[in-house]
Formats: C-alpha cells, structure tokens, sequence
C-alpha cells in the first residue's frame, strides 16, 4: 500500500510518498484526501516495485573508517557517550602499528578510482598526535598509490592543537570537526578540562588557528552537544556562527553516563521548538541570498531534495566501521567494545557474517514502530547506539523536525530553486560525528 | 465543476519525484481545461467525442452535419440493467438507424438551470444538438430515440407519439414497437453521465483513442478535417486538395487571375532548391505529379518515406562528412593563431553578456508574482546562463591551446578581426552596453548557426569560424591522432551549445517583444568610465575589479593545470565568481556598476606563474588571490558594504580552501 504523508508550507500544500521520499505539490482535494489516507490513484504504487524492500543489505566493501585512536580525553564532559572516551573501560591510546595496519587494510580493500574516508576519533584524537600525524601520511601514501581518492576526517575538542597539527588539518583535505557547546556560558558549564578549568577561550584559540591557517582544512565545522541544561539554542547559534568556521549544529544527548544530562521524553518538546527557531532564521538568511551554515537544516534540506530514502540511519557496518584501540572493528565509534556491534578486526578483516546479521536486525522495517512510521525512510529509525541503549525516546522531535524541514524544503525550492541547483551533483561533506 | 477541473493538480518537487519512472501526475492533455478553446473540434481532443457517452448505455455520433446524433451503439453492461432494445432492432439497414431526437432534463442557462425537453432535428441538429447536451447539468435525464423519415424529420403516429412523450417526461424505459413487432420509437432514461473524476477525464467511461479518434492526426487525416484554419499555434495546416483542384482556401481570399495550378509537392521541391522531384509512393510513377488525397492519406500513409535529415528518402544513406576543399584547409600554425583569437573573443563576449546581465533590472531572488519583475529575472539568467556558458568555452579554447603545446590566453579583443582577408567578417567593437533591443540582436548576430547565413554573401559568425577550424583540423595532416580527437571533441561541444545560444537569446527577444521597454536599470550607462575619487561607489567600483581580477587569475591556475584537475579546480573557480557577483551587485546598489578593467598586461600570467616562489599553494593563492584584495575590501567595508565583504571574504576562504588541495 501506497504510504504518504501530507503537509503545507506557505507555497501551498504538498505530499510526501514515503517509498522512496518523493515529493510532490498537490491541491487542496489531493491534500485532503492523502491527509485521510485516501490516495488518489495518481499517487498509488500499486503493482510496482517498491523502492525500500524489507531484504537487508548485502555490504560491499568499506568506504570510510574510524581510528579511535584515543580513548580517553583531556576534558571532562558530563554527558560523553564515550566516559571521557574511555568507553567504560580504562583509558588507552591506540598503538601506531595497530593504526598502521588499520588504515592498510582498509585501503588495500578500497577499489581504485573510488572514494574513501579515514576519520579520527576519540576520545581526544589529538591525545594521540604522533599517531594521528603518522597514519594520515601513510595513509595518503597509499591512496595515491592505488589510486583511491581518499579524504580524512577528525573530531576533536581543539585544545591540544599545535602547529604541526594545524600545518598537517590544512595539507591535508581534512574535515574537521570541533565540538563547542555554543556560547560562553553553556559550554563552561558543560564542559570543563580536567581539575576544571574552563576550557571556552582555548577551543575558541584552537578554532581561531583552523580558521586562519593557510591552507586550511577543506571543511571545518562546530558541533554543540545539547542537554537538558544548556542554554537557549538560538543563543548557541548566533555565537557558533560568529567564528570562521563553514557550518555549525547541533547534536542532542541521549545516552550519557549521568542521566540527568540526557534527554528525557519531556525535554523534546523545547528542544524542537528551539531547533524550529533556529531554522527559521536560517531559513530568512538562505531567502535573502546568503548561506545559513546551520548544518542540521542544511543537510536535511539538501537530503530532502535529493529524495534520500534509506532503510538505516547511517552507514554503520555496511559502508562504516570504526577500529577500537586494540584493532577490533565495530559497527560504530559510538559502541566501541559493545559486542553487538562488533564486526570483525583489522587482523581478520570485516567478518561479512556479523555486518550481514547486524544489518538484518537493525533493517527500519523490523523496527516495530517504525515501520508504520511515515519518517522511516529519512530517519532510518534512529542511531543504533542510542536506540539500543535506550530505546526511542525522540521520534516526535524527529518527526516535529523533517515536518518543518520538509515545509521549509517546499518553500525554499520554490522561492531560490538555484540553492538546489548549485547543490545538485555536490555531496555534502559530511564527518562522522564524535566524542571529543 | 469548474472550481474542481482549475484546482487539482499533482507536481513533482524533489529529485526521486522528478525521476519517477512513473511520473505522477496528469499529463496536461488530460485536463479538459488545458485545451485551446479557440480551435474546433479542439487540439488536445475532439470535443465532439465529449459527450458521446451522455447517457450511462448509449453512445452517440456526433460528427454528421445536419441530422440530430445517431446512435451507434448501446451496451447493457454500461447501462446496469437490460435496456428494451432486441438484436433484430440493429439491423444494419439505414433505415434502421436511431436518432436522438429529444431531451428531458435540467440544462444550464443564463438564469440557472432549467428543467425542460430539448428537441433536434432540422436547423437543431449536427453541433447545435452537441452544443445544448454540452450543457446538461447532472441528474435524471430521459432521451427519446425514434428512426428518421426520408425527409429528414421523426414521424410517430399520434398514440404513439402521446405514448413516447409521456414516457420522456416519466422518465421510463419504454420501447414501442408495430404490430410486426418493429422498434418505432425508445424512450430510455438514467443519469446524466459525469465524463470527469477528480477533475480528470473518466478512464472508466473514455478508453484510450476514444476521445481523441477523430482528432486531426498528421499522415490520418492530415487537417482535412480541420474545423478552423488554425495554423498560427499548434497545427502545420497543410490541407490536401485532389488533383487538379484548387486548393481549398487560399489563404481565406478570392484568387486573381488565371493559370495552371503546379502541384504543392513539385512547388515545394523547387523551393528548396536541393530536393529531386520524387514520388511519394515508389509504386506509383505519377505520384510525383500530385500529393495524396484525402482517401490516400487515410488509406496509405505508411507509402511514404521516411524523413531521414530532414530529408524524403527510402533509406538512409550516410553521406561523406562534410570537407574544405583543399585550399580553405587552416594549417597547424594558422589554427593556433585562430584559436588564441577565438580566446580573445570568448573572453570578450562574456564580458559583453556580464554587462548586459547587470544591466537588468531584476531582484537577485526569484519573485513568485508573474509580472515585470518575475519577467526581468528570467531575461537576466538567461543572459547570465549563456555568459557562464561562455566561460566555459574560454577554457575549452585554453585547453585546446594547452594541448598543443601553447601558452594560456587570458585577454579580450577589441574589435572583430577579418581573418581571412575578404571582408567578410562581422564588424564589431566589443565593448559594455546594456541589454537594449539592438545589444540583444547583436547577441542574436554573433550566436547565429553558420547553417543560417548565406555561405556566398553572409558573414563567417562564431559558429563558422569554429566549423572551419574544425574541419580544418580533421583534415589537416599536421596534428596527431590523439590531438585530432581531443580538439575535435571540443570545438564540437562549442558549436552545439552555440546554436543553444542563439535560441536562448531568441527566445530572450520573444519574452521582451510586448515589453515597454522598462527592463533595465534606470541610469545604467553604455561604456561606463570609472567614477572620479570620492564618488560614494567608487570603493565598490575598485572592488568589483578586482574581483574581476580574482575571476582571471583563478582562471590562469585552472587552465595550466593538468586534464585530470580542471574540473574539480573549475569547481573551485566558481567562488571567484560568486566574489565578483557580490561585488558587481554592490556596486549597483551604491549607484556604480562593474566595470570589468582588465588587469595590468602580464600580470594575471604572473600570478599563476608565482607558483613555485610560495611554500604551499594555500600561501601562494594567499599572494596571489587573497591578499591584492584587503585593502579593497577594507575601504568597501568602511563604505558601508559590510554584508558584501563578509560574503565576498567567505568566498575567498573557500577559493582557497578548495583550491590549495589540488594545487599539490
């Protein structure tokens, strides 16, 4: 059965077919009927292949991997999925021979001529500099050899940032990603280094030297971790956007060592409010001609216009794994030593059994509420980790959200088709987001 | 019914939606609303097959002159009960034939609708009876069908006629019939058909062909049938004759004089001055002599050949690529030389189209209104559209000049040159204007196909210079293989979006015919000379120049850098132009306008050719790019363009940014 979900913007009226996220602009009878779930047979899939089928994915080989190469951290975040990146266990650096053969083994498997990513993760990457430094060089070595067209990526606090490493963020084409917790106030109350200092105007020094090294990093974005207790969004914002940096967002806590720095049910509804507010005043800026760099609203307008429709949430075990301290590979940076989401070792290689039964179970379509969800093609049915960990606690946020996404998408394709034009053909540069 | 047929519509929006395999939505012919109401029986479909299916059982013809509808046929199953008609009824004899002589039920009017019996025959008949069910509300509708007399009439005895005429009006199924038991008269009745659902034709009453059978159909019935003359729009009327007659119309005005008519094929041949006189049909030696008439062209319009190039034949026969005789072939040195002028000109014209892209006056967003203003922004991108174009032909001819070997070339030319000597060239001094009507039609001018322009007496346009150069180099034994198939590939692209060019500044010229004049920008000069210091845009004058710098020293990295790069590094170039896009709209905006000073001799080469003095390329595109701006910028930020330098400086960062990388 044809699945569709209406909604309006101030273009007029619009409906989603959630097989494969097409959109389309209908009338007021149209709008009217799809809202009652009576398509008309114009909209109706009926006796096609559908786009999404509940058969899992069969994974290729992988095209973006994660070195955890520190877990462990010179700050002290109360909310850090990662226990100040030392995954619940005690904190370790990982080797450079285990780094080496990591990033060997990855490309060695990569096919010539494709795409690749290396990301850096923590933990604090950069407790770890000689290594990361190391592996980078070696890496695109190899690249070049291949002829992989490999790019890095890297998730730091950017406190520990010396010149070499700046030197190395801008030789290199790295996305950087630095996590700031928007203004002064929040990011001091929430994070703080170790023995408690504030640690605001060194990630602002750090991020200074990113933004004004020559060259510098291809693509360098802010990321706020959002809890309970932090401050107005919009706030955060305007005082991300004040740096140099190409975008900022935000990502909200819902797995965290304390729980009171995790988001419960109840906190969402401010949370969308706040988000909503932040994208209409990205939206104004995008209307007036100019880019807005709120990367949350950005990418889901570019991924809205694409017709992204995907039966997971991300690339975890079928394009993506990231490599523990010791070399086992995981589905994800953010289960590093959780053995469901354990997937082989860089010794053995991807173990294609586990990637295969991972992918099975985690298919949105045996999700039980998801697959009745109209969102389950755009939101794949939520972070593996965090749903494994505490179930679904935000899909009225997430629903809330693509809602306005979805309308604004309408509007704006309408009102600066070229924003989408431009886009079109250029994929979003995206990082794997981090501890740090 | 008519607020329903205005207001449905289904519109793909995003990319899955628009590549849809099945694409959603109605195709506008569907939508009764979309068909040119000025034309009969109708574009889209043949409007008299509209209303054949009027009542749920019955099919009616409509298309005989003169005579009330005739029914075709009836079908119980579309009816949903068994109608009082028997086998024998339909006996195929033409004095069996049934006619549709009256209608009871409520029709539209003026005042409101109106129940009442509605009667043809006579003048009512043919499109009048048509016409007046065209305007038969829904609801109960009874019809009263009887033969016709040899006069043309209905004649029921008077019992008879009481007997049908009460039945009309109770709406009964009655079926009369004599004592030997022969039909005299039906009176069936049911509800109005609605031929729409969803404001869309019914598949459920209309099957495919159904509505659009009769419909003028080339090579079917070739518009003999056509009800107007409407040949401005939609139809190329050629209307068949039969041998020997006049044709039907000419052009709607008595004919003068006398004479032989020459048969249309033979004229139209001549015309063209390349066609031999051939016969439509291999079979039939005279057919030459005539074209197909009405019954042949029903009959046997798959006779005809196929057109292959836009040419008759019965099969296609690939002819020699067309060749320059031997003394017109370029040589290797002349090509080089033609190809460093092409360079110049490319540069030239896009400076041109630029100009008369600002010259415009439209919002930089996309009105939603129609009107002038939604109009004046589509005449500017289109202009916009074909100056980008132009940048990237600037980089093919620099390519195609790397490839042999060549320096870059980066400077414009001032006026149109006669390379060959014979005064055939387009004389012109480039320089900037805004896009009155006459710039236009020197856009139209320089863009023109070289197909278009007399080879004995018209000029050598763009199109022709590069045709020849094309030739020249497929035939000329002076460039290897591999040149031959690099440089071909590339002149070729250029000539095929050229012809893009002149239909796109056509069709320019189309949007702007009913204008009143009222696109551009009040006070945008011709030939603009550089404001004097202290003028409030001078700041963002020198800014706009530099930028137009920033654009051509970019460009000198792209053009010099390997094959494999150019793309991602043109990418990259993009943001120069965005740079100067934002400065080119500041300048605007403060009463000034670009003026697109082309750099000091030397100086843009130079900077590409620093390259090896900088440490990393970052810091060379710092020097080179980044650095010959700040005091610029500095000056426009201090004048109040603060917005622009923010944007303008983003812009740098990501030039360098994206560029450093594949410098390496």
């Amino acid at each position: 059965m044809t699945v569709a979900h209406a909604f309006r913007s101030p273009v007029g009226a619009h409906v989603l077919l959630v097989d494969g996220s097409r959109i389309f602009d209908v009338d007021e009878a149209t709008f009217a009927a799809c809202a009652r779930g009576d398509l008309p047979e114009a909209l109706r899939d009926d006796g096609r292949p559908p786009f999404v089928t509940d058969e899992p994915l069969r994974p290729d080989s992988l095209r973006a991997l994660s070195l955890t190469i520190a877990q462990g951290c010179n700050m002290s975040c109360g909310y850090c999925y990662a226990d100040e990146g030392r995954f619940g266990a005690h904190a370790r650096l990982m080797p450079a021979e285990v780094a080496r053969r990591a990033a060997e083994t990855f490309l060695a498997r990569v096919p010539p001529g494709r795409d690749a990513v290396l990301g850096f993760m923590g933990g604090e990457p950069f407790l770890n500099a000689p290594v990361l430094r190391a592996t980078t060089r070696h890496a695109a070595r190899i690249a070049r050899d291949r002829g992989v067209r490999l790019r890095f990526s890297v998730t730091t606090n950017a406190t520990l940032l010396q010149e070499d490493d700046v030197a190395l963020l801008g030789a290199h084409p790295f996305s950087v990603a630095v996590s700031l917790d928007g203004d002064r106030a929040t990011n001091d109350r929430q994070r703080r280094l170790r023995g408690g200092r504030n640690a605001y105007d060194r990630i602002l020094a750090g991020i200074d030297r990113l933004a004004r090294a020559t060259p510098r990093p291809r693509h360098l974005s802010l990321r706020a971790t959002v809890t309970p207790r932090s401050g107005r969004l919009r706030d955060m914002l305007d005082a991300m956007l004040a740096l140099k940096a190409d975008a900022a967002g935000f990502a909200p806590v819902l797995v965290s060592p304390d729980p009171a720095q995790a988001f419960e049910a109840g906190d969402f509804q401010r949370f969308l409010a706040e988000m909503i507010d932040c994208g209409e005043q990205a939206k104004a800026v995008l209307l007036a001609g100019g880019r807005s760099r709120f990367s949350n609203f950005e990418t889901a307008l570019l991924e809205i216009h694409r017709g992204s429709h995907r039966p997971y949430p991300c690339g975890a075990a079928a394009g993506y794994a990231s490599v523990g301290a010791e070399g086992d590979l995981y589905a994800c940076h953010r289960a590093i030593g959780d053995p469901r989401f354990a997937i082989g070792s860089i010794d053995r290689g991807p173990d294609q059994a586990a990637r295969e039964r991972f992918l099975a179970e985690r298919h949105v379509l045996r999700q039980a509420p998801c697959r009745d969800c109209w969102a389950r093609f755009l939101c794949g049915g939520g972070c593996h980790q965090e749903v494994l960990a505490r179930g679904r606690v935000g899909c009225d946020y997430v629903r809330g959200w693509l809602d306005f996404c979805l309308a604004a998408y309408a509007e704006l394709s309408v009102r600066i088709p070229d924003f989408f034009a431009d886009a079109e053909g250029h994929s979003a540069t995206h990082s794997p987001e981090g501890a740090s | 019914m008519s607020d329903n047929l205005t207001s449905r519509k289904i519109h793909p929006r995003n990319l899955t939606a628009r590549a849809d395999r099945w694409v959603r939505g109605n195709p506008v012919t569907t939508r009764p609303e979309s068909g040119v109401d000025n034309c009969y029986p109708g574009l889209e479909f043949d409007q008299r097959n509209l209303e054949k299916r009027f009542l749920p059982g019955l099919e009616f013809e409509f298309h005989l002159g003169g005579v009330p509808p005739l029914l075709r046929a009836v079908d119980d199953g579309r009816a949903g009960r068994a109608l009082p008609f028997r086998p024998t009824d339909f006996g195929g004899n033409p004095a069996d034939a049934l006619f549709l002589w009256a209608v009871f039920g409520t029709f539209g009017a003026a005042a409101g609708p109106v129940g009442r019996v509605e009667r043809f025959g006579g003048q009512a008949s043919g499109l009048w009876a048509w016409r007046a069910l065209h305007d038969l509300e829904p609801g109960p509708v009874a019809v009263l069908l009887a033969h016709m007399t040899e006069e043309g009439g209905i004649d029921l005895e008077p019992a008879t006629n009481l007997t049908a005429e009460a039945a009309l009006l109770d709406g009964n199924d009655v079926a009369g019939r004599d004592e030997e038991e022969r039909l005299t008269f039906a009176v069936i009745a049911g509800t109005r058909c609605d031929y729409l659902v969803d404001g869309v034709i019914n598949p459920a009453i209309y099957a495919a062909g159904d509505l659009t059978r009769s419909l003028c159909a080339p090579w079917q019935y070739d518009f003999t049938d056509c009800g107007c003359f409407y040949w401005a729009s939609n139809k190329p009327d050629l209307v068949a004759v039969d041998e020997g007659a006049p044709q039907i119309y000419n052009f709607q005005r008595m004919r003068r004089g006398e004479g032989e008519e020459r048969p249309v094929a033979e004229v139209l041949a001549d015309r063209a001055g390349l066609l031999t006189i051939r016969g439509w049909d291999d079979r039939d030696p005279d057919s030459s002599n005539r074209i197909l008439n009405h019954r042949e062209l029903i009959n046997d319009w798959q006779r005809l050949s196929p057109v292959f190039e836009a040419t008759e034949a019965r099969a296609f026969t690939p002819h020699a690529p067309t060749e320059l005789p031997p003394g017109r072939i370029l040589s290797r040195a002349e090509v080089l030389k033609r190809l460093r002028y092409l360079a110049t000109v490319e540069h030239s014209l896009m400076v041109e189209y630029l100009y008369a892209y600002y010259s415009v006056a439209a919002p930089r967003i996309a009105p939603d209104a129609a009107g002038a203003a939604r109009r004046n922004y589509d005449v500017a991108r289109s202009v916009l559209s074909v100056a980008i174009d132009e940048m990237r032909h600037f980089r093919w001819v620099n390519e195609m000049l790397r490839e042999l070997g060549q320096p870059l070339e980066l400077g414009r030319v001032e006026e149109f040159q006669d390379l060959d000597g014979d005064g055939r060239f387009i004389p012109h001094s480039f320089g900037l204007k805004a896009l009155s009507a006459a710039r236009l039609d020197w856009f139209i001018e320089v863009e023109k196909p070289s197909a278009r322009v007399d080879p004995a007496l018209g000029q050598d346009t763009i199109d022709g210079l590069y045709t020849r150069l094309m030739l020249s180099i497929r035939q000329s034994g002076e460039f290897t293989d591999d040149e031959r198939a690099r440089l071909t590939h590339l002149v070729k692209l250029i000539i095929d979006e050229g012809l893009d060019h002149f239909t796109r500044f056509s069709s320019v010229k189309a949007t702007l015919a009913g204008a009143p004049g009222d696109w551009l920008r009040p006070g945008f000069a011709d030939a603009p000379l550089p404001l004097p210091d202290g003028h409030p845009a001078k700041a963002a004058e020198i800014v706009a120049d530099r930028a137009y710098g920033t654009v051509l020293t970019t460009l000198g990295f792209v053009f010099s850098a390997s094959n494999r790069r150019t793309g991602d590094l043109l990418q990259a170039a993009r943001f120069a132009m965005y740079a100067l896009d934002d400065a080119a709209h500041e300048a605007i905006a403060q009463g000034g306008a670009p003026l697109f000073t082309t750099p000091a001799p030397g100086a843009v080469v130079a900077a590409a050719g620093a390259r090896g003095a900088a440490a990393t390329p970052a810091a060379m595109l710092e020097q080179a790019i980044v650095a010959p701006m700040q005091a610029a910028l500095a000056d426009l930020r201090a004048r109040g363009g603060a917005a622009t330098v923010a944007s303008m400086q983003r812009h740098y960062d990501r030039l360098v940014a994206e560029m450093a990388p594949l410098l390496q």
